[in-house]
Formats: C-alpha cells, sequence, structure tokens
C-alpha cells in the first residue's frame, strides 16, 4: 500500500471507514464502496500468510456486486426515498435548480428568434465572466487579509 | 461465465405510479398500476374537484386533487386489487410533470396529516417534464 501512503492530497476524508488505521488522505467520495470495502477487508494482508489471491478477491467481487438497471430519458432526474420523503424533495428539487431545468422548460415554450437567442446567449457569457472575475478578486483579497496586509 | 442467481437480494417489489401533471391551467393527477393501467376511480383534475376557470391552476385545487388521491391510495393499501396487476406491498413512485402551482401542493399535502398513511409507502420521486434538445419549432414569442 505504499502508494496509497504516498499521496497527500489536502483534503482528509472526514468519514472515518474500517480499521485501516493510516487513513489514505483521499476524498472518501473518490473511490467506489466496493474499493473501500475491499481496501478494508485486505488492507496489511501482504504480511499474512495467505493473502487473498487476485482471482479470489475478483470471485467475492462479483459474487456480491449488484448493477442499477439501465439508464432512461428521465434517470438523472429521479431521486431514491431514504426513509424521508422531504429530503426527497429537497434533493430533487436541487439537482434541478442546479441543472437549470425550470428555466430550460420556460424558454423553450415559446420560440426564441436568432437575434434574441444571441443577445441572450452574449449577455450570460459577459455576467458569468465579470462574476468569475470577481470572484477571483475577492479571494486574492481574503487570502492578502488572512497572512497579514503588510 | 453463467453465474447462478443471487439468493440473498430480495426481489423488489413494482411500485405503483402517481403522476402529477401540472401546467399552469390545471392539475391532474393519476393513480395506476405498476404496469400502467389506471386505477378505477384513479384520476382526478382541478375541474373534477370542483374548481372552474381561473381556479383551476391555484394552489388550494392541487391540493383537493392530492387529498382525492391519497384517500383512493389507502383504499387500495388497504386491500390490493390483484386482479388488475396490484400487488401487495404497495409502493409509490411519484412522478411530477410540469411547474404548476399544484406541484407544490401535492408535494406539501405528502407532508401535512392528509398524508401520514401514504408517506411512508412513497420509494422513488421522479421529474419527468418533457426538455426538447432540439425538437420542433414552438408558437412565436407574445408580444404583450
Amino acid at each position: 500500500m505504499s502508494w496509497l501512503r504516498g499521496v497527500t492530497s489536502a483534503v482528509l476524508s472526514s468519514t472515518a471507514r474500517g480499521v485501516f488505521s493510516q487513513r489514505p488522505k483521499l476524498p472518501a467520495r473518490m473511490l467506489s464502496n466496493a474499493i473501500w470495502d475491499t481496501i478494508d477487508r485486505t488492507a496489511g494482508t501482504a504480511q499474512k500468510q495467505n493473502p487473498p489471491t487476485p482471482d479470489e478477491l475478483w470471485a467475492e467481487r462479483s459474487r456480491s456486486a449488484t448493477f442499477n438497471p439501465p439508464a432512461d430519458p428521465y434517470t438523472g432526474r429521479r431521486v431514491f426515498v431514504n426513509g424521508d420523503l422531504s429530503e426527497a424533495f429537497r434533493r430533487l428539487q436541487t439537482r434541478l435548480r442546479r441543472n437549470r431545468v425550470m428555466q430550460e422548460v420556460s424558454r423553450q415554450r415559446r420560440h426564441e428568434k436568432k437575434g434574441v437567442k444571441r443577445r441572450r446567449l452574449s449577455s450570460e457569457r459577459w455576467r458569468r465572466m465579470f462574476a468569475n472575475e470577481v470572484r477571483k478578486k475577492v479571494q486574492l483579497v481574503s487570502t492578502i487579509r488572512r497572512r497579514g496586509a503588510y | 461465465m453463467q453465474r447462478e442467481p443471487k439468493k440473498d437480494i430480495a426481489e423488489r417489489s413494482k411500485p405503483y405510479h402517481l403522476h402529477v401533471y401540472t401546467t399552469h391551467n390545471n392539475c391532474r393527477v393519476v393513480f395506476t398500476y405498476p404496469s400502467g393501467k389506471l386505477v378505477k376511480n384513479g384520476w382526478w383534475t382541478s375541474g373534477s374537484c370542483g374548481f372552474k376557470g381561473a381556479n383551476k391552476s391555484s394552489y388550494e385545487a392541487g391540493y383537493q386533487c392530492a387529498v382525492r388521491a391519497f384517500k383512493r391510495v389507502e383504499e387500495e393499501i388497504a386491500r390490493p386489487n390483484f386482479k388488475d396487476g396490484g400487488v401487495s406491498p404497495v409502493t409509490l413512485a411519484l412522478k411530477f410533470k410540469g411547474f404548476g402551482w399544484g406541484r407544490e401542493a401535492v408535494q406539501k399535502a405528502f407532508m401535512t396529516s392528509e398524508g401520514d398513511n401514504i408517506r411512508a409507502s412513497v420509494v422513488v420521486v421522479e421529474d419527468r417534464t418533457p426538455i426538447k434538445i432540439g425538437g420542433t419549432r414552438a408558437k412565436k414569442a407574445r408580444r404583450l
């Protein structure tokens, strides 16, 4: 596992998983659940007498793997309820808002002529660039302030 | 390599569908079996709930549709109609289409006391608003 110890990412995994004490500094969502389980189960086994062979690991994972059904046009806007219905509604709304679905639908209701569309896109692009520049300047100012201006 | 079917993973029951179609003029709630077949007395619209004209698009109309739908769903939970394709643990899949006022009304109705018996059966919430990718040309923009 030396390649894991060599990883020095600033982000520490906030969710403690398994008994692997030398927690590699990777965000928990970077690797799937199956991979974390394999790491927990097999980490430090190189020193053991009979470490599981790759074939055994493969067979184990293949046996317990579950696959999602094939995607349809609404898979991205489908939210499975984990007990809390209001939380599921909120998750769906967040997903719709992040992808600007409502704006898209209201824009498609009426035809947008080519000049109108061109002007809207140009305005959106400018506002996006402007907001980006302002955000960068503000971040710069806050880093300077944090480290001491003088 | 042929894999034998997993015995430890339980078969998930197919959910009934509750379609909620809201526009800026109306609201329609439809309750169907897992196959898609309409449940008997399983549809409610703002007009069928007694609202007329502009009131059909109101929040209250959506709420009324939802309340009547919940009552029918409770009936189905109590006595599943196996003949027409019902399944015994009645689970619900909510499918929203459109962004009218009725949509939020139905969501709120679930969280109130009207939906106490139904809330636990919902397993999946989906948005099915049709989105064109290219597609046919819409009507021209209104000049107000």
